[in-house]
């Protein structure tokens, strides 16, 4: 038996407390070194910007001369109570919201019925999907072209005999507005199907095997399998789709240049910004957007919760 | 594929519905780029005095194409959507998949502001915010510079930050623990077990960030609009003088030649890029 001199515990011991300590100082030093230039750019490019835009709307700053005076809540109170016309492109904001649902149901509609591995549905899935993948410049020019006067749209009507129908689809200011929803739809629809494809492709089929051994028509089974399961998913996705028609740029800003009325609001702060000079003013409108985001995140957050309990 | 139920007329009707549904939605698809394509092999003549579903009378016309090279800088513009991409993604994996075992490994002070900040940042709008991102470029004096975009594409980008913690966080980690009872080190448990479980991440973010980059419009407006750094987006944008009858049999050539690329390669790679897009859409 070897009984252990007071000389060697201590030094047992306080070889383990260096190695312990090394092993700390090692674990730190990976910690810091795999965060720090990350941490730095995202602090860079995204977190300092954010504060900026704070302190921004509280300025008169033109973007460009090294002197900006102090201004308070100025910019905010003539965006919001002088009401000076600058908030009115959210109403546009409006029409994508509809067309996000509309768009939001054809997803799921079509998510559901691919599902069901009827022949073909990898063909369909793969077109309706194709837009996604394409240049959004590309995408707008051709869109302008089949949209214009005596463009494709016209002549796929004549060709089908419903020339009657042709209409002044970017000229007419009560239609543009909806043209131009289609133009998002078109593009953005694939892939909200794919998501919701991706999600009911994680139920197992054994359930529909067994609902339709109890014979439970199809609509039930959409009812009381399907709709459950992706259910948490579509709530995602209306919000997504409330804070992207907020934030639509692309789409008029390449087709219409924001013409006849189809100005959006993000495209009305980028203008303030970079063509008119007035970043204090464009900074306290992306506030306000940014305000109108994070309440309707919150709502959602709250909502979801409070359904999570219930179940 | 299930076997085929017993058919009753109810069911046959519900799917003629369907397929109806299906095509005229695919029709509705392809024909605004097959119109394109048409036009792109028209003579200006052609396209003048035809109608758009008129099939072109040359299918081997190329002049178009030929002019469209001639006249704007298609390589150049190839050249740089390319050095972009490239490094955008090379740099938004390394530190990335890095920042993500960090922050998913290890439970240290601070941890938490960061991952509120990220959540916070996610919902922040990145459009929003450029107004004074650019200010931040500009005293760095990288406006006009293609690094611009790449430190925005890759460094300001917390959604793969977030799809890439949630792969690492399906990784047990029991799988660390034995390979540090086997005494690796962090560095080592990293790059030789996380990184290579990573793959199927890495290629959904490689995927995602593809289709993104090429594509985007926003950021090389803001920050590359001159010739010289243009990339696809802003070469085709450049070239929307072109929308009059005589030259837009050039214009669709031009963008025949950016989608096309596109849609070959989404064509060979479906079912990579499809399963990509819906491991990234659920992880994120």
């Amino acid at each position: 038996m070897v009984t252990a001199t007071p000389e060697t515990v201590n030094g047992d011991l306080s070889r383990s407390v260096t190695s312990r300590e090394q092993a700390k100082r090692h674990r730190k030093f990976v910690i810091i070194g795999f965060l720090v230039i990350p941490l730095s750019l995202m602090t860079l490019f995204s977190v300092y910007p954010f504060l900026q835009l704070i302190y921004f709307s509280m300025t008169d700053w033109d973007g460009l001369s090294p002197d900006s005076n102090f201004v308070g809540l100025d910019n905010y109170h003539s965006l919001l109570v002088e009401g000076r016309g600058l908030l009115l492109p959210m109403v546009n904001s409006l029409y994508y919201f509809a067309g996000s649902l509309m768009q939001l149901a054809l997803a799921t509609y079509f998510a559901v019925i691919l599902n069901r591995g009827m022949p073909g549905s990898s063909m369909y899935r793969l077109v309706l999907f194709l837009p996604f993948v394409l240049n959004s410049v590309a995408v707008s020019i051709i869109f302008r072209d089949f949209l214009q006067i005596g463009g494709g749209i016209d002549a796929v009507f004549e060709v089908l005999g419903l020339g009657a129908f042709k209409q002044q689809w970017v000229q007419d200011p009560d239609l543009v507005k909806w043209s131009l929803v289609f133009a998002s739809v078109w593009r953005y629809m694939g892939f909200q199907l794919l998501i919701t494809y991706g999600a009911l492709q994680a139920v197992p089929t054994d359930q529909y095997e067994a609902a339709r051994i109890e014979g439970a028509s199809e609509w039930q089974q959409f009812w009381y399998i399907t709709f459950p399961s992706i259910k948490m998913i579509l709530g995602l996705q209306i919000i997504l789709s409330t804070v992207g028609s907020l934030e639509v740029f692309e789409v008029p800003f390449l087709i219409t240049g924001g013409a006849n009325g189809t100005k959006t609001f993000i495209m009305a702060a980028i203008e303030e910004a970079f063509n008119f000079r007035r970043l204090g003013m464009a900074s306290a409108m992306s506030m306000v957007l940014i305000m109108i985001v994070i309440v309707v995140i919150t709502i959602q957050r709250l909502f979801m919760n409070r359904g999570k309990n219930d179940a | 594929m299930r076997k085929m139920r017993r058919l009753t007329p109810r069911k046959i009707f519900w799917n003629s519905v369907h397929y109806t549904v299906l095509t005229v939605a695919s029709f509705l698809v392809i024909t605004p780029l097959v119109l394109s394509f048409f036009t792109s092999l028209k003579t200006p003549i052609e396209a003048l005095r035809g109608s758009k579903t008129d099939l072109p009378a040359d299918w081997f016309n190329y002049a178009n194409f030929v002019t469209y090279l001639d006249g704007r800088p298609v390589g150049l513009a190839f050249y740089n959507t390319l050095f972009v991409l490239v490094f955008s993604l090379l740099i938004a994996i390394t530190i990335g998949t890095m920042a993500a075992y960090a922050l998913d490994r290890f439970r240290f002070r601070g941890r938490g502001a960061i991952l509120f900040t990220f959540i916070l940042l996610m919902a922040v709008p990145g459009i929003t915010t450029q107004v004074s991102t650019f200010q931040v470029m500009s005293f760095l004096g990288l406006v006009g510079s293609k690094w611009s975009l790449i430190l925005l594409y890759s460094g300001a980008d917390v959604v793969t930050l977030y799809i890439f913690m949630q792969f690492i966080n399906g990784i047990s980690r029991e799988i660390d623990e034995s390979a540090r009872i086997e005494g690796a080190g962090y560095f080592t448990i990293f790059f030789k077990i996380i990184l290579p479980l990573l793959t199927p991440a890495i290629s959904t973010i490689v995927i995602l960030r593809t289709i993104h980059i090429y594509n985007d419009f926003v950021l090389p407006y803001l920050y590359t609009p001159r010739v010289e750094q243009s990339t696809v987006s802003m070469l085709l944008y450049r070239s929307q003088d072109m929308m009059s009858a005589a030259s837009e049999g050039a214009l669709m050539a031009g963008i025949m030649m950016v989608i096309v690329p596109s849609i070959v390669v989404f064509l060979l790679l479906q079912r990579q890029i499809v399963s990509g897009v819906m491991r990234g859409a659920v992880k994120g």
